[in-house]
């Protein structure tokens, strides 16, 4: 026999892998655990517990062969020597578990057996036990594969980076998604044959929501493993690609997968999942609940109306009128063939959560597989009775907006009219404001200058006692020229309501509030960016600047930076 | 998604048909987390913002950082976000910054790079792409594009000393011997008034010090107003060197309106240039005005100006400066002389503009022409390099 030179084996390069490879061993361990129901309706007699414990570990060993016969050659010598040496070692220790967990086979008997006739070593519960193992050996192989070829090998990546090597990674994944899935379904038709109850098996006692369970898990677990692929996906497109990540990533990725996930699970396990109203009986309970709510929307609407009418009935009436019947409200009953808990509202409500997923699915669906067949479309498109439903949707839209975008205007103008006639003060002045609205046009302009002053000061820009209110403005636009407009607004409408001797009119005191309005808002706006920037401006700084003299241009400011020095110097 | 449309489809059918309740939490499941997948990723981007911030205006050959301000304003993370910053090769090798990271709940970072622009201009940093996609994988990745912000970077300037540029303006910065014209902004000292001083000249603090009526002394001095006429059409500079000599006009209009604006004198500039902000156009001509920021406004022009076909260098020459004021010195900076670009000149000389033509490269016919501008009055360089330049370096 020519055995060759033995290669180094490679060691798991990193945790992920490993992970990988405990999360697949976990769920083959719920894959045995379902078998293990199906083989024992037909060996009632026999203890299969050890098998659980038997598959994780089965499950890690194929894994770990993988790795191993990767780089042998199939069907060589060394590949098919690793595999028969590592069956004939399971099958022992299958047997002697067996022997160990059912004291009731007897090994010194069968032992004798085995000498006269090998054929005995097989028995029906070995060979039930041993297809399990077989499957469980393959499934992990099959995964462990996909996790080779996907796994972030260094030397294989950097082959790929020279473009020696290409390796589709997103089919790979497809290839995986597959076999979970195969696995999965496999699970959800033998447990459905369970809880069916086959005549040829008998009824077995265990809970159903015991096989919901392990299914939630093995599927969960799935998910998990999918994200890894994922994540593997990425870091090696990132690494191709030359774009730096950060290694910290993967742990809130994975922690924010367990999350969702487990999220999920939970969800789908408290949904309903039998529904006691039929589909008819479902149409017939929606529309009978739109009805409903247009029967509230006409008893609202007449109420009143009739309720006047009997007023005006018995005022002008003879006298003796029979007390006017009060209205009856609307009723809604959901009909329930067969309620499942007290409550039949929650009958209905799970019936309907039901119906709305099933068909969700359904219309998403047929909506993917329509979108996949662009063709189909076309042709449909073409017939006169799609065109006239086409542009009966699109009348009926554009009417729909044309009363929407009406009742906003009217909703809008009858608003703003509102606001136009009410006093709107900057809310800078809820002390004053109960006497403003009773003062003058000119003392609340003077009040209101006074209150605006109060205001900036104490958000950092205060004026100093010997500035005049032009000076202020300078200072104002200097430190933040957007407020030039508003102020000298502000300014010029103060200094006619302190110094002039004429009227002061309404509508300049209405100009006075606007424009503190926007003043405030440009300054709250300045003071927010300012908070938010790294190196926020303290109070002194503001100072700072307003310590900085102003003095007011005669006529356009100066271009020669000479002439201000030597009036400093003078 | 589509990966799991056919085991949908084929869990319907067993749960329709066997009713198993395990079959239909299967499909909730399958159902949840596709949904929960593909809420979250779409939802995740909405919610990120990205501020860019960087310095808009650079030098030659300064390394420029520029900051990428990423925050998640919503209550999910953001698992994973591909940043593609595209880039022009001018300033950075590979043309794109590229970076993964991650965000936390309402958390936020921020992403560094640098360029180094080696060449003028007006280079758009981005657009910025984002990427994002769900933990399984299920739902196409989602994109979004943050768009590009301009960086302008400078020509190259040569620091100049002295130009030797001369200057008929009475008031000024240049110290002058001549005492006729007195700066009255430049104060040299004061002394006893003596009949006939103006009452103007009057110092009444001094005088109220010293009891004796102070007047001021004014310094003479000339100020330099100047104008910069680049030309840049294209018929202008012929030959291999082109290009190169485009690009060093350019260099010593920067380097003129540099010094002149250190040395506190106004510049202004006009040029036949194409501007990529005027749409393509000639730029509005920048009036002469002192000041840092003149002079910024001038170095932008510089930095984005390219070179145009047309030639009607004569005929902007001719509008513009009648424009200028008296005693303003006109820095005519061209490829090539022509007759009628002396004609105008020997106009604006006779209105009072001083003219200095510096003249780039070396073409036939041109030693004559310049031989006979010099005979007749005008000062004219003609430099091939920045090397030239040391003539103004003192």
């Amino acid at each position: 026999m020519n055995i060759q030179p033995e290669i180094p084996r490679p060691a798991i390069k990193n945790r992920q892998t490993f992970f990988s490879y405990i999360l697949i061993s976990f769920m083959m361990v719920c894959f045995i655990s379902i078998l293990i129901k199906l083989v024992q309706q037909f060996l009632p007699g026999i203890n299969l517990g050890f098998m659980l414990p038997l598959a994780f570990f089965v499950s890690l060993e194929a894994l770990y062969t993988q790795r191993l016969i990767y780089r042998f050659i199939p069907f060589g010598s060394n590949w098919v020597l690793r595999l028969v040496v590592e069956w004939i070692l399971l099958g022992v220790v299958l047997k002697a578990l067996l022997y160990l967990t059912n004291p009731h086979l007897n090994i010194g008997q069968d032992l004798s057996r085995w000498q006269r006739s090998f054929i005995t070593f097989f028995t029906a519960e070995f060979l039930f036990c041993i297809t399990l193992v077989i499957l469980v050996w393959l499934f992990s192989s099959q995964m462990g594969y996909v996790f080779l070829e996907l796994e972030e090998d260094q030397d294989k990546l950097a082959l790929e980076k020279q473009g020696t090597s290409i390796v589709d990674r997103v089919r790979v994944r497809a290839g995986l998604i597959g076999w979970i899935f195969f696995v999965g379904v496999s699970m959800l038709f033998i447990t459905a044959l369970l809880n069916l109850g086959v005549p040829q098996i008998p009824q077995f006692a265990q809970p159903i929501r015991v096989n919901t369970l392990i299914l939630l898990i093995y599927f969960m677990l799935g998910f998990v493993l999918l994200t890894q692929t994922q994540i593997s996906i990425l870091r090696t497109r990132w690494f191709l690609q030359e774009t730096k990540h950060q290694p910290a990533m993967y742990n809130r990725w994975m922690i924010s997968a367990v999350i969702l996930i487990a999220a999920a699970g939970l969800f789908a396990a408290f949904l309903p999942t039998r529904y006691s109203l039929g589909f008819l009986e479902f149409l017939q309970t929606a529309l009978g609940f739109i009805l409903y709510l247009l029967s509230w929307l006409q008893f609202l609407l007449l109420a009143p109306i009739i309720f006047i009418y009997s007023l005006i009935a018995r005022l002008i009436g003879t006298g003796e009128t029979a007390p006017a019947e009060p209205m009856e409200t609307p009723q809604f009953t959901p009909p329930v063939e067969t309620p499942t808990t007290a409550y039949p509202w929650l009958d209905t409500l799970k019936s309907i959560a039901f119906w709305i997923v099933f068909i969700g699915v359904i219309i998403f669906a047929l909506r993917y597989y329509v979108m996949q067949r662009q063709e189909i479309i076309q042709v449909i498109r073409k017939f006169a009775l799609i065109q006239w439903l086409k542009n009966a949707w699109k009348w009926l839209t554009a009417y729909t907006q044309k009363i929407t975008g009406d009742l906003r205007q009217t909703a809008q103008s009858g608003l703003e009219r509102l606001r136009r006639s009410v006093k709107i003060f900057p809310r800078i002045y809820p002390a004053i404001l109960p006497i403003l609205g009773k003062l003058p046009p000119r003392e609340q302009i003077l009040f209101s200058y006074l209150a605006l002053l109060k205001w900036t000061g104490d958000q950092g820009f205060p004026r100093r006692q010997n500035y005049t209110p032009k000076q202020y403005e300078l200072q104002m636009a200097q430190i933040i020229p957007e407020t030039q407009e508003s102020m000298k607004t502000i300014t010029s409408l103060f200094i006619e309501a302190r110094y002039s001797p004429h009227m002061i009119q309404k509508h300049q005191s209405e100009t006075f509030q606007n424009a503190s309005k926007s003043l405030q808002d440009v300054l709250q706006e300045y003071l927010q960016k300012n908070k938010t920037s790294e190196t926020p401006k303290p109070k002194e700084m503001l100072l700072d600047k307003i310590d900085e003299e102003i003095s007011l241009p005669v006529d356009e400011p100066q271009e020669n930076d000479d002439v201000k020095r030597s009036d400093s110097k003078g | 998604m589509r990966d799991y449309l056919p085991v949908l489809i084929l869990l319907i059918l067993i749960a329709g048909i066997v009713r198993a309740d395990n079959v239909l939490t299967v499909l909730y499941l399958l159902v949840a987390v596709f949904i929960a997948g593909r809420i979250w990723s779409r939802n995740a981007l909405r919610k990120v913002t990205v501020e860019r911030h960087f310095s808009p205006n650079s030098f030659l050959d300064q390394p420029l950082e520029v900051q990428l301000r990423v925050k998640n304003t919503s209550l999910l993370p953001v698992i994973w976000l591909k940043l593609h910053e595209s880039l022009p090769l001018d300033l950075i090798a590979p043309n794109y910054f590229r970076e993964v990271t991650s965000l936390g709940i309402h958390g936020s970072t921020t992403i560094r790079y640098q360029v180094h622009p080696h060449k003028r201009g007006y280079y758009p940093l981005g657009p910025l792409q984002l990427n994002t996609g769900d933990i399984l994988g299920v739902s196409h990745e989602e994109i979004a594009e943050i768009p590009a912000q301009y960086l302008t970077v400078y020509p190259k300037i040569v620091p100049l000393t002295k130009m030797g540029l001369p200057s008929k303006s009475p008031f000024g910065n240049i110290h002058e011997r001549n005492p006729i014209f007195e700066d009255p902004s430049r104060i040299m000292g004061k002394r006893d008034y003596v009949s006939g001083d103006s009452l103007r000249r009057i110092d009444w603090k001094a005088t109220a010090v010293t009891r004796k009526l102070q007047v001021k002394i004014f310094e003479a001095s000339i100020a330099l107003e100047t104008c910069i006429f680049l030309n840049l059409a294209k018929t202008d500079y012929e030959g291999h060197r082109r290009f190169d000599e485009m690009e060093f006009a350019i260099s010593v209009a920067a380097s003129i309106a540099n010094w002149a604006a250190r040395e506190k004198h106004t510049v202004g500039f006009i040029t036949n240039g194409i501007d990529l902000l005027a749409n393509h156009t000639f730029p509005q001509p920048i009036p002469p005005r002192k000041g840092i920021s003149q002079l910024m406004q001038v170095l932008g022009v510089l930095a984005r100006i390219e070179a145009s076909d047309h030639n009607n260098f004569n005929q902007l020459f001719n509008q513009a400066s009648t424009n200028l004021a008296w005693g303003t010195t006109v820095v005519l900076i061209t490829g090539s002389i022509n007759d009628g670009l002396i004609d105008e000149m020997f106009h604006a000389r006779k209105r009072g503009l001083n003219i200095a033509v510096i003249i780039i490269g070396n073409r036939p016919g041109l030693l004559e022409a310049i031989q006979r501008l010099r005979k007749t009055g005008f000062i004219v360089y003609h430099l091939f390099h920045l090397l030239d330049l040391r003539i103004w370096q003192g």
